[in-house]
């Protein structure tokens, strides 16, 4: 036992005086007034025109704009995972022609305006009168008329489907190298093929990387349906822009469709963070930051140090 | 206390050579190891253990040479006279009856420890989850573990990460395990837990083991043999206390007087 002064062996609990944080409040006041402002502007301002915005809203044209634009948004990205997980592998790939040939597929399609894709499919009939099938040369087996095949639909799904593969590609390909190649190994070192190694081990820790921009292409794609318009697809830019050119009630209507697109951007968040806990599994618990679990872990792993 | 019942297999290494960019790691190497034995391989960083490790289950192919395990050439099919190599498929075959502990443990962090231990089993071979998933608890018992079923590796100590991943590669039953660097990776007070579990099961279970270390006591004092490596070529092999005691070799003793700084 060393001699201790008497100070330190009282069992008095030491009093602690948090730092007072002043601007903190002085910030909220200044966000509050300017929040009321605003607040005070756009419900006081009759040229916003609420109740024109409010009765459209349900409208039945409207209603059926926002189904196309969700319908476009989903069978999109559907088509973007599916090419996108598959030029990602490619990339990662041994063989040089699978390499190259993905390379230049990111090239193209990410350095094009999906605008001017979008036109191309719509008038791929101009270019290619016909699509055959056959042995080139002799006699196809079967033909048809191009702008039979390819409607203002399927030119707008090739044409954001086809974009977006290229930008998932890179996002799902950063989502694969970021996993160690120590996992691969044990994987392989179990016996696991190459795909159930890909299927089972590499993508789902890939998944941490690729959810969060994967979310930001869903609410980039969502917004970027509204291009189709200028290939006389209705969706639910269109659907206003038709009823504002009859009737001039151009700001309320374009705040009828700012709302649903907000609504859809907050249900695309909601759902995102959900699906980034499923993939946080094991690696919250680890770095014990996300969640109630995670923290509850730190404090208990603290206390057993203790 | 048992472990898994297992089969096992010889390993026989001839001749390995392999060049990684113009830089020869194996230059020859020719080595024997008997059924149901434990083999140590010692040697200084760079010595081209851990690549030769690798190459016995072929994760690292060799430029040439021959590996057996039992009377199976691995990565190969003896056909006609002629080596074949292997599909994917088939060399995924061999590769089921070779278990692997890393020196990173490599644990699967987004799967439970019960959910690491049951996937091969369940993914690889095809087995019922309720056999398994028994067998997985036993295993995970018999390394001490068995309350740390439905935890992630994350939650667990680097040993016990690392008792997992030994209880991992059991659940394959296989031939033959390869040990790289074990305990390389973990805080010296955590190296004993792995070391016991190891120790016990060379005693306990009939499985051959292959154990790239820098534990020269544990080589002593378990393993039925020494390969002692050194720039690419086998230096000195044969029982431990021949391999290591008899100071023939000054790379030995000059390696042996720095270990056991």
């Amino acid at each position: 036992m060393t001699p201790t002064t008497p100070e330190t062996t009282t069992t008095e609990v030491a009093q602690f005086v948090s730092l007072k944080h002043p601007w903190r409040i002085a910030g909220i006041v200044v966000v509050l007034v300017i929040a009321a402002l605003l607040l005070f502007t756009i419900a006081t301002n009759e040229r916003f025109d609420w109740p024109t915005v409010f009765s459209y809203l349900f409208n039945p044209k409207i209603i059926s704009g926002l189904g196309m634009t969700v319908f476009l948004t989903f069978i999109a990205m559907i088509i973007g995972l599916a090419l996108g997980v598959v030029i990602a592998v490619m990339r990662t790939s041994a063989s040089r022609t699978l390499r190259w040939s993905s390379g230049f597929y990111v090239w193209f399609f990410r350095g094009t305006p999906v605008l001017v894709q979008l036109v191309f499919w719509y008038n791929l009939g101009y270019l290619v009168p016909d699509i055959a099938i056959g042995i080139p040369f002799f006699e196809p087996w079967f033909s048809v008329n191009t702008n039979d095949v390819v409607t203002p639909l399927l030119a707008a799904i090739l044409g954001l489907g086809l974009n977006e593969g290229a930008y998932l590609a890179e996002i799902i390909r950063a989502g694969i190298l970021s996993v160690s190649t120590g996992q691969r190994e044990a994987a392989t070192s179990i016996g696991m093929t190459r795909f159930q190694a890909f299927r089972r081990i590499i993508l789902p820790q890939a998944m941490r990387v690729i959810v969060p921009p994967t979310g930001n292409e869903t609410i980039g794609m969502l917004k970027s349906t509204s291009l189709v318009s200028v290939i006389a697809l209705s969706d639910l830019m269109y659907s206003a822009q038709s009823i504002y050119s009859r009737t001039f009630e151009v700001i309320p209507l374009l705040l009828t469709a700012s709302i649903w697109y907000l609504v859809l951007t907050s249900l695309l968040s909601i759902g995102q963070a959900q699906i980034e806990k499923h993939y946080g599994r094991g690696a919250t618990a680890e770095a014990g930051i996300s969640g109630r679990n995670g923290m509850a872990h730190l404090l208990r792993r603290n206390g057993k140090k203790a | 206390m048992t472990m898994a019942q297992l089969t096992s297999q010889s390993v026989d290494v001839r001749d390995v050579h392999k060049t990684y960019h113009h830089n020869e790691v194996l230059k020859g190497v020719s080595f024997h190891v008997p059924a149901n034995t434990v083999t140590s391989i010692l040697g200084p960083s760079g010595s081209g253990k851990s690549t030769l490790l690798r190459s016995i289950n072929r994760l690292i192919p060799i430029d040439s040479g021959l590996i057996r395990v039992g009377n199976q050439v691995i990565g190969y099919e003896e056909r006609g006279g002629k080596y074949h190599e292997l599909s994917d498929r088939d060399l995924c075959k061999q590769r089921q009856r070779i278990g692997m502990v890393f020196q990173n443990f490599n644990l699967f962090p987004h799967k439970t420890v019960l959910a690491n231990l049951v996937e091969g089993p369940q993914v690889v071979l095809g087995r019922p989850k309720g056999e398994t998933e028994l067998e997985a608890r036993d295993l995970l018992a018999s390394v001490g573990l068995a309350e740390k079923a439905d935890q992630y590796p994350g939650q667990l100590s680097g040993g016990q990460q690392q008792r997992v991943a030994i209880a991992r590669a059991l659940a394959m039953k296989p031939d033959l395990i390869l040990f790289d660097e074990p305990t390389s990776a973990l805080d010296p007070e955590l190296v004993g837990e792995v070391l016991d579990v190891m120790r016990r099961l060379a005693e306990d279970s009939t499985t051959t083991m292959i154990v790239v270390t820098h534990e020269i006591a544990f080589a002593r004092d378990v393993s039925d043999q020494v390969v002692f490596m050194a720039d690419g070529v086998v230096e000195a092999t044969g029982p431990a206390k021949e391999a290591l005691d008899s100071e023939r070799s000054p790379r030995i003793k000059s390696f042996l007087q720095r270990s056991s700084r």
